[in-house]
């Protein structure tokens, strides 16, 4: 009896000591889970991947009636309509969740040339310009809208002497004001651009 | 003499072999529990966040139209800030590649960056190397293709790449024990390793293996993966291979498709439309 006696204790002693040591390397957990040795699965993994928040929202939802559709309309229509509103005010997800998290705006001719300088891996019908040849001194803004991009609109009526009169941003009078980016322009600046019939 | 010994300690080797037993199989029995409940926990707490989508009614596919591609690399800044991908140039989920293919049968391959700021001028060549006369030239943009019969999913040694029932490769970054396997196999170069000093990382873990989810988070709520909404030219295009109507089959339906690598037998599920054989 004795020496099994013995043999237990050693053997209650063995247990005991295995259990605490486990412990210790595992640093206090008792599962395996730690160890990632629990089975695979995949069906709650996946639920974790499904409920990552986005950050990036859609274009859609810059344009419902309260936001901006005003300059959500003029964009659709414009040879921009396919760029993300997103690729040049980056992302704004919490943006549409809250406005007060303002978004930015990237008007460098670094973001434009990205796009639009001279490849020859471009497709060629894709609109391009040598950004050295281009008035490199002026930044793109300067002529190009980026909502209603392309060039300069044509003169299509007779001239009427001074444009700003019915062009300006605030007139009353039904002629297109001038877009945003022509404040502080003068009459003699107006064919630096425009093409037509004015004398 | 055994008998002897037996009754002289009143437990023979019998009733010794039975109890030993009995502790050995509570103990398993614990063992057994104690997994059992981690698995348990896990599901509910991440249970929560399963909405109405249903897996098994999609099976997604991707078209990359090389024709439209203008190599301006939004689609690899959007990727990277809505997958959280780490902000070093060799950490990406998806790169545009740009091709020079020579009058004297070269193939100059370059992206800068992984094309994340675009590209500027002539492509890259090695010192000495002769200016070349461009025959043609394109950009193709790359992305896990989610194959399906796909290598990673065979390699990993602890079963941490699955494929989901819509068609999607995904790794479970928690199982995940960086062993690169999967990086080394990828045939495409889709996957890469999270930093351990990454500034940041999609689910939180580092030394990890990441890839393209065709962002996974955005699809399963009706909404298009962000390198394709950010394409302005239409080059991504995403849909539903089971709906006949989706503009993914639309494509395939009304021009001819290619996938890369097509040899290797790992059925991509990323179809190019205007692919070309210097393209690997």
């Amino acid at each position: 009896m004795k020496h099994l006696t013995r043999a237990g204790l050693i053997l209650a002693a063995a247990v005991v000591a295995f259990v605490l040591l486990r412990a210790a390397i595992l640093q206090g957990a008792f599962t395996l889970d730690e160890f990632a040795l629990r089975p695979p699965n995949p069906e709650a993994n996946q639920r974790e991947w499904m409920s990552l928040p986005a950050v990036y929202g859609d274009s859609s939802s810059c344009g419902s009636a309260d936001c901006h559709s005003d300059i959500y309309e003029a964009w659709t229509r414009s040879a921009h309509g396919t760029v993300a509103c997103e690729n040049c005010h980056g992302p704004a997800e919490a943006h549409v969740e809250n406005p007060v998290a303002k978004v930015s705006s990237d008007t460098s001719p670094q973001l434009c040339e990205t796009c639009h300088a001279q490849l020859a891996a471009r497709p060629s019908a894709f609109p391009q310009v040598e950004p050295s040849q281009h008035y490199p001194e002026s930044p793109c803004l300067s002529c190009h809208l980026p909502h209603r991009p392309g060039p300069a609109a044509t003169i299509t009526h007779a001239p009427e002497g001074d444009c700003l009169q019915c062009h300006s941003a605030t007139n009353a009078r039904p002629a297109k004001p001038v877009p945003i980016n022509h404040a502080g322009r003068t009459n003699d600046q107006c064919l630096f651009c425009h093409e037509g019939e004015k004398q | 003499m055994a008998g002897d010994e037996g009754k002289g300690t009143g437990l023979d080797r019998r009733s010794f072999l039975k109890l030993a037993g009995g502790i050995l199989g509570s103990a398993g029995v614990y063992a057994v529990l104690i997994n059992v409940k981690g698995t348990a926990v896990l599901d509910i707490a991440s249970g929560q966040a399963a909405g109405d989508y249903d897996p098994n009614e999609h099976y997604w596919g991707f078209v990359v139209n090389s024709h439209n591609c203008i190599g301006c690399g939004k689609c690899v800044v959007a990727c990277k800030q809505e997958n959280r991908v780490p902000q070093r140039d060799d950490c990406n989920r998806t790169w545009i590649e740009r091709y020079h293919l020579t009058e004297d049968g070269r193939v100059l391959v370059d992206s800068p960056q992984s094309g994340i700021n675009g590209f500027v001028g002539k492509p890259y060549l090695k010192p000495g190397e002769p200016e070349p006369i461009i025959d043609k030239a394109f950009f193709v943009p790359k992305l896990c293709n989610q194959c399906d019969n796909a290598p990673c999913i065979q390699v990993c040694p602890v079963s941490a790449t699955y494929k989901t029932k819509d068609g999607i490769i995904l790794v479970d970054q928690e199982r995940c024990i960086g062993c690169r396997y999967c990086i080394m196999t990828c045939p495409y170069g889709a996957r890469y390793l999270v930093p351990a000093d990454a500034d940041r990382s999609p689910t939180g873990n580092t030394s990890v293996a990441d890839k393209c989810t065709w962002c996974y988070h955005r699809i399963t709520k009706g909404r298009l993966p962000a390198c394709v909404e950010a394409c302005p030219v239409g080059a991504r295009v995403f849909g539903d291979l089971n709906d006949p109507e989706s503009p993914v089959r639309k494509i395939m339906r009304e021009t001819r498709v290619a996938v890369l690598k097509p040899d290797l037998g790992t059925k991509p599920k990323c179809y190019y439309v205007g692919l070309e054989e210097g393209v690997r």
